[in-house]
């Protein structure tokens, strides 16, 4: 006997348990008669035990999880909460950083930084572009803030390697990134968005949701550049892009 | 001290990020199909949810509000990206799975279906992973996806079928539901 009272819809329902959207008695008392329902039923089954199961393995990858500055001794986490220090120092980093070292009113620079915090060296590691692609990809972001850049201007910093760009947002206006990995694995970003608040071209150092920054500004741009810990690196880094104008 | 009136969402929210992540992680690998731009996704949704902690209503589950919030940017922007540099939407390649440190051994069959999951067009697999793996009600995950309740269901219809003619043979073993 045909069957054409359930739709598969239903039928799913009912095997998921979801009573509202299922005619979960009718469905039942088709059952113990029509074996062309418990066909189709069969042919919708699966082992959801399993599904679930398959991807509970993926919370144990671990990759990637965001980025931790590194608290400043100073705020004395004790050694029992380690583990979850580490993890809760982006918590920390980004709303202590936020709302306590800046100004009220988060700016570009603030949501450049909370983001920077959020990589690790893993996010960017794995990226190999040759220069064709990269020359593409620049050419791509270089649109959004009306900048012309090279692979071979960005890849000039010794011990940094330039990996990518991209485009962000902050208030509905376009910012890049261009991201690089140094030697020692720390993620650095030079950030880079029209402005005309007229900042020195002299790189002004500070710290950033627990990480070196450097800012200045050069003919209608503002540039951020952030990342990892050490001050002098972000220092000779900053004044190289400075000085070519970059 | 202007910003302490309004702290409550935000704690939760700065509290709340680093816990969720793997499952957001884990949700944005099934959005994007490739272990990269799940990095991308999931770190640019917990930026979002940081911004954004003022909207998050107290009280409510923190890790569908972010879930959201990953699916709306997995629409509005990083898709458009991961399309064009020939990402995203093709199906997922053993390449990017194998990466992926495995389970114990005894899991291989979990590990197949899950294979199998992740190779459904991006639509059904995400329904199927915030039905049957984060546990979602239909109607949450309606929510989530902001999409009408019935096209979860003919979603998951649809992605059932495939997974089971693909299973067939392990059905005399295993109970499916």
């Amino acid at each position: 006997m045909a069957d054409r009272t359930f739709t598969d819809e239903e039928l799913v329902a009912f095997l998921d348990g979801e009573e509202e959207h299922a005619p979960m008695s009718a469905i039942r008392a088709a059952l113990k008669r029509d074996p062309v329902v418990q066909q189709r039923l069969d042919a919708l089954r699966i082992d959801t035990q399993a599904v679930a199961d398959g991807f509970a393995t993926l919370l144990e990858q671990n990759r990637h999880a965001p980025e931790t500055p590194v608290a400043p001794p100073a705020r004395g986490f004790g050694v029992p909460v380690m583990a979850m220090a580490a993890s809760l120092a982006l918590a920390i980093g980004l709303g202590a950083g936020t709302y306590l070292n800046h100004k009220a009113q988060p700016g570009w620079l603030d949501y450049v930084a909370a983001y920077q915090a959020l990589y690790s060296t893993e996010t960017l590691a794995h990226i190999q572009q040759d220069a064709v692609a990269q020359q593409a990809e620049l050419d791509r972001v270089a649109v959004a803030i009306g900048k012309m850049l090279t692979p071979a201007e960005l890849d000039v910093l010794s011990g940094a390697e330039y990996k990518r760009a991209q485009v962000l947002n902050f208030n509905d206006k376009p910012l890049i990134q261009l991201t690089f990995l140094t030697d020692d694995g720390d993620p650095l970003a030079l950030c880079i968005i029209r402005s005309d608040k007229g900042r020195s071209a002299r790189p002004e150092l500070s710290q950033m949701e627990g990480m070196s920054a450097a800012v200045w500004g050069q003919s209608g741009y503002e540039y951020l550049l952030i990342g990892g810990q050490d001050n002098a690196q972000i220092e000779r880094y900053a004044e190289a892009f400075s000085e070519a104008e970059i | 001290m202007k910003f302490w009136r309004r702290q409550t969402s935000h704690d939760i929210v700065r509290d709340g990020v680093v816990a969720v992540f793997p499952r957001l992680w884990r949700y944005s690998l099934t959005l994007t199909g490739r272990a990269e731009g799940a990095d991308d996704l999931a770190q640019a949704a917990c930026l979002r949810a940081i911004e954004q902690a003022d909207r998050f209503e107290v009280g409510t589950d923190l890790a569908k509000w972010m879930f959201r919030i990953a699916h709306n940017l997995w629409i509005s922007e990083l898709r458009k990206t991961a399309v064009r540099t020939g990402g995203g939407l093709v199906a997922i390649e053993d390449a990017d799975l194998r990466d992926l440190k495995p389970g114990p051994e005894a899991a291989l069959l979990n590990r197949e279906v899950m294979v199998a999951v992740l190779r459904l067009p991006e639509a059904q697999r995400a329904t199927v992973v915030l039905v049957y793996v984060e546990g979602y009600a239909y109607r949450e995950a309606a929510e989530i996806l902001d999409i009408p309740i019935g096209t979860v269901m003919s979603r998951l219809a649809s992605a059932r079928a495939t997974i089971s003619r693909m299973f067939e043979h392990e059905k005399g073993t295993r109970h499916g539901r």
